[in-house]
This record gives structure tokens, C-alpha cells and sequence, in this order.
């Protein structure tokens, strides 16, 4: 068996230029470190506007992450949105399988990798 | 949760929902009947949805002629290959029509004589759970096809613990053996045969979880599970074991193996798996859990669930072509 690559997720911020908190997402998200995700939206809660998060480096993702992305979009309401950039097929299926579309309004998924 | 006991009453379920099973003689006698229930329904003005096999459906188009413009049609193989998807669409059917009040119709076969056994066991149990799903429901009738001459009595004996109502020969019976809503709920413990010795295992914990990734990709590959279906797996599997670490006791073990048609993931905790309807109730985002069960239902040919006194197993099926 090959060795396990440990979970992590790398946050990148880009400074506000047009008020914009931006993370990547590298690597895997699971249950173990899903409470880091939630941090790193804290922020952009907080501030209000799009949360853009590229997700082209995540190989992985569960429903737990995914739910930390829904609260984050519930708890911003109409104050900001959250957006998904570059998703791979197996979360595009995650995401389709939870139904996020149809419940939550303000998770915009866009899908093509910059 | 009603817990009221359809037989000790003898009257018709306070609930709006009608379970009936239909035995059939033949696919003959099966067009006959069902199109009589359809057409009833239409003449009512009652939506219709009817999930069957392709070929039953192409007959009764063909029976109905034009009147089948305005029955919905479904391939019970496309709904429910996985009996567990069945109840989430008769859910969004009910739903689907919450404001019209008009009693609805539904004709729903999930058993025939191809069913492997487990799959038919799954089968038994979501008969019986329709029970509790529609408890407290609008008005509608569900009509279960039960082919007599293709199918074994223990099946036909089962049919009528899971039915309130079974329609035979014309004649409509209240069915005394009928389960009570009360033992429908019980954690489901209907046996598992242990997997084979020679099966792969690992032990995990909430540290292990990109470890049991790892052992799931290693494993589907050797399946031949192609790139989709081994995400699709891996992503179940991670479920039922973040629901371990979460709800089970904080570990458990996980098994695979392989028969020549299918490769089977078995999760095992010390946990209770309480809540009859897991997996079978779509999620909605806000819920914080839950979710485990019904992504493996999603995308797992078969999804075995048993709560046991002493720990829970959740096995999962991927067929391997």
C-alpha cells in the first residue's frame, strides 16, 4: 500500500482589492481538519461579499466539509455569496448528490479551473 | 412515531396512506390489474406514478393507449436497482403534489425473481419501511406487484407482514400479520454471513481517515473499478467511517473483498445505528449529519445497514462491471 498522504489545506489571501477574501484549498478535507476550514472562513463571513474558493488543488472532500461551506453561505445571507472555482468531477458529484444547488442559494459553483 | 398496531384495530390506518400488495398470476393478470388501477385513478382525476420494470411499463402503454399521456412512467431499475433510493422518490412524488389535494396513485414493484438474496432482503425491509415513511401522509395508494407464479411463498408470506392491504383474485384483505409500526422502527438486526477470512482489513480511528482512502483505491483498482466508480467508493466508504468516528464509538474496522460480480466494503463500530430511516431521507444542507448513508445509497449498487446489541456493520456493494 502506498503511504498516506496526511489531510491539509493551504489558505491563500489576497489583500481586499475590491473586498474579495480568497482561499485555495489544496489536498484533502475530511473530518480531521475541517474545523481549519471553518476558520479560514471566519473572516469572510464576518466581512460579507463573494468568498471566492478555488478548489482545483482539492483531490478531496466529505459532506462534513461541505456543510462548512453551506453554514458559511447561510451565516452570510444576503450580506455575500460563497464561490466555488475549478471543482473536479467527484466533488461536482458530492455537491449534486447534497442537492447544494437547490437549498442554498448564495453557493455559486463555477466550474472551469483559471 | 405512531406506534398504534394496524391489526389490533382491524380498522383501516389513520393514516392516508393505503400499502396494498397485488398478487398477480402471470404478466397478463399484472396488465389486467394494474391498468384497472390506473385507469380508475385517472377517471379520479389522481395523479399516477408507476415505477416498474422497462418491459411491464412498454405493455402497459401499450393497454393504455392514449390515456398513458398522462400516467408518469419510471424504470424501476433507474429508481431502485438499490432498494433504499425507492422511498426518496415516492417522497418527491407525495411532495411533488402537496398542493393539488387530490388523493394520489402509485404502482411500485420492487421485487422479482431475479433479486439476488440480499438484495432482496433490502427489498423486504424497504417494503416495510414504507410503512413508517407515509405514516402520517396525505391520501395516496400504493400498489405493490407480487408475481405468484415467479416468486417462492417465504417471499409472498413476507409480502403480507409488510402490506396493511393485499389485493388478491379481486378480493381486498385487511392482512392480519401485518407488522406494527412499532416493530418496523426496532434497529434493524436481520443477519449478515461474515465476510471471508481472506479479506483485506484495516483498524481506524479519527486520525486514519486518508489511510482508509488510500486502502479503498488500493482495493477498488484490483476490483477494476474504473476511476468514477472508485471516487464514488472511496466517497462512500469515507462516510461510514467519519460516521464511525463520529457516532460509533471513535473506530472500527473496515473489510473488503471481492466476489466475481461485486467488490464489498464492510465498516464495523461499537455503535447503534437508532434512526430506521437513514439514508433513505434526502438530506437538507442545514442538518450537521447524517448525510453518510444516503451518499452510499447514492452511489452503491447495495447498501446493508444492521444495528446489533454489541455494534453496528454497514456493508457496501460496487458492482465491479
Amino acid at each position: 500500500m502506498g503511504i498516506a498522504e496526511d489531510a491539509y489545506l493551504e489558505q491563500l489571501r489576497t489583500s481586499p482589492v475590491g473586498h474579495r477574501i480568497a482561499i485555495r484549498l489544496s489536498g484533502e478535507i475530511d473530518l480531521s481538519n475541517v474545523q481549519d476550514l471553518k476558520y479560514a472562513l471566519d473572516e469572510g463571513i464576518e466581512e460579507g461579499g463573494p468568498v471566492l474558493i478555488d478548489v482545483s488543488e482539492l483531490s478531496f472532500i466529505d459532506s462534513a466539509g461541505v456543510h462548512v461551506w453551506v453554514q458559511a453561505a447561510e451565516a452570510l445571507k444576503d450580506r455575500g455569496c460563497l464561490v466555488i472555482h475549478g471543482e473536479r468531477k467527484s466533488l461536482g458529484r458530492l455537491l449534486d448528490l447534497l442537492g447544494v444547488d437547490d437549498m442554498v442559494k448564495n453557493l455559486h459553483r463555477v466550474h472551469h479551473a483559471s | 412515531m405512531d406506534g398504534s398496531d394496524v391489526q389490533e384495530t382491524g380498522a383501516a390506518p389513520a393514516s392516508g396512506f393505503r400499502h396494498e400488495a397485488l398478487l398477480y398470476e402471470g404478466v397478463d393478470d399484472f396488465v389486467e390489474r394494474t391498468s384497472s388501477f390506473i385507469v380508475e385513478g385517472i377517471e379520479s382525476g389522481e395523479p399516477v406514478l408507476v415505477v416498474v420494470a422497462a418491459e411491464k411499463i412498454a405493455r402497459l402503454r401499450d393497454e393504455l393507449g392514449a390515456r398513458a399521456n398522462v400516467v408518469h412512467f419510471a424504470d424501476m431499475l433507474d429508481v431502485g436497482s438499490n432498494p433504499a433510493r425507492i422511498i426518496p422518490a415516492w417522497k418527491t412524488f407525495v411532495d411533488g403534489h402537496a398542493g393539488s389535494g387530490q388523493p394520489l396513485r402509485g404502482i411500485g414493484e420492487p421485487i422479482w425473481a431475479g433479486r439476488s438474496a440480499e438484495e432482496l432482503i433490502e427489498c423486504e425491509r424497504h417494503e416495510a419501511l414504507l410503512n413508517l415513511a407515509f405514516a402520517a401522509s396525505r391520501a395516496w395508494w400504493l400498489l405493490c406487484p407480487y408475481d405468484v407464479d415467479g416468486l417462492p411463498p417465504t417471499v409472498l408470506r413476507e409480502a403480507r407482514r409488510n402490506h396493511p392491504f393485499v389485493l388478491a383474485a379481486g378480493e381486498h384483505q385487511a392482512a392480519q400479520e401485518c407488522r406494527s409500526l412499532r416493530d418496523i422502527a426496532q434497529p434493524f438486526d436481520a443477519p449478515l454471513p461474515d465476510g471471508p477470512v481472506s479479506a483485506w482489513e484495516m483498524r481506524f480511528d479519527s486520525d486514519a481517515l486518508a489511510h482508509v482512502r488510500r486502502f479503498v483505491e488500493d482495493r477498488a483498482a484490483h476490483a477494476g473499478l474504473d476511476a468514477l466508480r472508485s471516487d464514488d467508493l472511496v466517497l462512500a466508504v469515507n462516510e461510514i467511517v467519519t460516521n464511525s468516528v463520529r457516532y460509533g464509538g471513535g473506530q472500527g474496522v473496515l473489510k473488503m473483498w471481492e466476489t466475481p460480480e461485486t467488490s464489498i466494503s464492510e465498516v464495523r463500530d461499537s455503535g447503534h445505528i437508532d434512526g430506521p430511516m437513514i439514508g433513505r431521507l434526502r438530506p437538507t444542507p442545514n442538518e450537521s449529519g447524517g448525510f453518510g448513508v444516503w451518499i452510499a445509497n447514492q452511489v452503491c449498487d447495495l447498501v446493508q445497514v444492521r444495528s446489533f446489541t454489541d455494534g453496528s456493520i454497514v456493508r457496501l456493494h460496487m458492482r465491479r462491471r
